[in-house]
């Protein structure tokens, strides 16, 4: 699944960032590890710890969580970057146990909205 | 006017409409709409979707209370589907922005992430392939109203466009209305091909995205003789075609003067030409075109063309129904022949990684003994009324014959108990289509009364080519030395033993290997009906010389080129007007 090259790059737009975000928001896609110096984007680092890995089931609780707040939300596995609040997208990210993820908000709420699917994540969706 | 290039599987020229089936067999009825009709079709979107969402709801609840919550979390994944915003807004921009129709938007949509989880080359989501079929056929019902269209009941003429037929969509045909097939996928010897070839009908394959490219309605030409559809065809293109249809017609009232007179060549040797059948009432059609029996029936349709397993009585009155028809001719019935179908699918518990050498055919039989049995009887009750024989398929080795042939003893003996008359002497043959099967042709010769030599699943399992992937469909050669040798063999060693031998393979109808077959020693070649009045006038036009000089001197070639050409230079030799028919 190689999303970086240049025939998909416009497909990868799309899945990241669904409707209306400008070209300038495009430099927040790659992964960052701190807070944004705006104080707008939160970004944390998260490994999934679930044997299963991120299959449909808790990438449902993860989606389910995420559209409950209003700030933009991606999910990068290395260099690619989904919607959040996608299922079809966060399940392409294919990821397994062991991998990292760094989620990412901007908006009113994306602190709470990173902490709270961080929280999810490294519970392990209740799965274990 | 777009000409689409695929493979030549089934001859002949058709015009008509395209009528678009979807990998789901849904017909796709309109690609694009008004711009006016965008509003209303946003709105039937927007109903579909909330339509959907409710009834898995509702089934939700069902099975939580019935089977707990934990099983009714499978429909969560089919909701997110639904809910998913980018899934919905691609949805809503491809009506707003394209034009196109509710359920075409869907339906591209879906396909997007089917091709998306296949991509991934996981099997855990190769499964959740199903989930989103499931999904994408939730909404096409709300949109199209329900109807999986099947190909039983059309109120015109058309020209069916589908990824790939399915057994069970041709086994309830329409075989009035339906002029032609084309199709993304298949090769030569696939379904679709058989299908046509047996229906008589035009077919090409193999287009890659005929599917997406041919709208619905549209008039459409498939040129089954040089494997091309034409979308959008001129005026001029269509008065052409219309030319070579007549044409072709009077090329077919040559041919038919040949289908009384014998099969025998020059210098009196006897050859006997059969036909391949799928359909009881391709019988007549056998006969009129001069076949001397039936060399392969292939009896998949009973179990495919119904949701359930035949009954016995479904079973004896088809072949009833054969073998009357068929009068003193020889009928070869075929046991169960499937394998990666709904029909042996549905009894396994998990699908098969790889199908084509996984439980099929008589090693499917051998563990479903009701099964086997169910049809055994059909065929021993059946037998009174005609002359028919028993030919097991895929077999490979010597002990799945002796079992076989012990549970036909079985079913004998309760028919026995049960006073029913059957005839104790049916001859039993055994399907030479792998190359075990081959190569132990002297072992298993012993215990049958006859071969019959499938040469499609043969090459495949030889080469080891899916004849169906077109990505390695050119690999798949009739005229290969390692599978000309095992043909060979396989004549052999069966005349040695004085047993029946026959070649049921798409090659037995082909004109070019006529003549090598017969020098190799073949004496009895079944086909479809069609090719039978040009295999007969090639053999009328040579001598069993002739013939096995041109077995000799091709067995002597390198490559399976090399023979082909040379097959095509020594056919010309005895058929000045012929034309490589298959599609090389």
């Amino acid at each position: 699944m190689n999303r970086l090259d240049g025939q998909t790059a416009l497909t990868k737009d799309e899945s990241a960032w669904a409707s209306g975000h400008s070209i300038a928001e495009h430099t927040i896609r790659k992964p960052m590890a701190e807070v944004d110096t705006n104080n707008s984007i939160i970004s944390r680092e998260v490994q999934i710890s679930n044997k299963m890995g991120l299959h449909a089931r808790p990438a449902m609780q993860f989606v389910d969580q995420a559209n409950k707040f209003t700030s933009r939300i991606t999910v990068c596995k290395n260099e690619q970057c989904v919607n959040a609040k996608s299922i079809m997208e966060l399940l392409l990210l294919a990821a397994t146990a062991g991998t990292k993820l760094v989620i990412q908000a901007q908006g009113d709420d994306a602190l709470p909205a990173v902490e709270t699917l961080v929280k999810l994540v490294e519970s392990k969706f209740g799965e274990e | 006017m777009e000409i689409k290039k695929g493979i030549a599987v089934s001859p002949g020229l058709a015009i008509a409409p395209a009528l678009v089936l979807d990998a789901q067999e849904f017909r796709i009825t309109q690609r694009r709409v008004n711009p006016s009709d965008v509003p209303h079709e946003l709105e039937l979107l927007q109903k579909a979707i909330v339509g959907s969402i409710g009834e898995i709801n509702l089934l939700r609840a069902q099975v939580a209370q019935k089977h707990g919550e934990e099983t009714a979390r499978i429909f969560d994944f089919h909701l997110g589907i639904l809910n998913d915003p980018l899934v919905r807004s691609r949805m809503e921009q491809a009506l707003a922005e394209q034009n196109f129709s509710a359920a075409y938007a869907v339906s591209m949509e879906m396909r997007r992430h089917v091709r998306d989880f296949l991509e991934i080359n996981d099997q855990y989501f190769s499964e959740r392939v199903k989930d989103v079929y499931d999904v994408e056929r939730r909404l096409l019902r709300h949109l199209v109203g329900g109807r999986k269209e099947g190909l039983s009941r059309l109120k015109s003429e058309a020209i069916v466009v589908a990824h790939d037929l399915t057994p069970s969509q041709t086994a309830s045909l329409d075989r009035t209305h339906v002029l032609a097939f084309a199709t993304d996928a298949g090769g030569l010897t696939g379904h679709t091909a058989i299908v046509a070839r047996a229906l008589g009908i035009p077919a090409v394959v193999g287009l890659n995205d005929i599917t997406a490219d041919a709208s619905p309605g549209d008039i459409i030409v498939v040129d089954g003789n040089r494997g091309v559809v034409i979308l959008d065809p001129d005026e001029h293109t269509l008065e052409e075609v219309r030319q070579q249809q007549e044409e072709h017609i009077r090329v077919v009232q040559n041919l038919s003067e040949f289908r009384s007179l014998p099969t025998i060549t020059r210098d009196d040797y006897r050859v006997n030409l059969l036909g391949n059948i799928e359909f009881p009432n391709e019988v007549t059609e056998c006969i009129a075109n001069g076949a001397e029996g039936i060399g392969l029936y292939r009896t998949e349709f009973l179990y495919l063309s119904r949701e359930r397993e035949p009954t016995e009585e479904e079973h004896y009155e088809a072949y009833v129904n054969v073998l009357e028809m068929a009068g003193e001719r020889p009928v070869i019935i075929r046991t169960l022949d499937l394998g990666a179908d709904k029909f042996t699918q549905a009894r396994t518990r998990e699908p098969e990684r790889n199908p084509f050498l996984g439980c099929r055919s008589i090693r499917f039989c051998l563990r479903h003994l009701n099964i086997f049995k169910r049809q055994l009887r059909a065929i021993l009750r059946a037998s009174v009324k005609g002359n028919p024989s028993i030919m097991f398929p895929l077999i490979t080795q010597l002990t799945e014959l002796r079992q076989a042939k012990m549970i036909l003893h079985d079913v004998m003996e309760d028919l026995e108990e049960e006073g029913i008359k059957f005839r104790r002497d049916i001859p039993i043959g055994v399907m030479i289509e792998t190359p075990a099967a081959a190569i132990k042709a002297a072992t298993l010769g012993r215990e049958v009364d006859f071969f019959s030599i499938g040469t499609n699943d043969l090459i495949q399992y030889t080469l080891a080519v899916d004849r169906g992937n077109e990505r390695v469909a050119s690999l798949y050669t009739s005229t290969d030395p390692a599978v000309l040798r095992l043909i060979r063999h396989v004549i052999r060693q069966a005349n040695r033993l004085k047993i029946g031998v026959s070649l049921c393979g798409e090659m037995a109808g082909q004109p070019e290997y006529a003549l090598l077959l017969m020098g190799m020693g073949l004496k009895k070649f079944s086909m479809n009906h069609r090719a039978i009045p040009e295999i007969k006038q090639i053999i009328r036009s040579t001598t069993i010389e002739q013939a096995k000089n041109v077995a000799r001197q091709a067995m002597r070639l390198e490559t399976d080129w090399q023979i082909l050409n040379y097959l095509l230079e020594e056919t010309r030799k005895v058929l000045p007007g012929f034309s490589c028919s298959s599609g090389h």
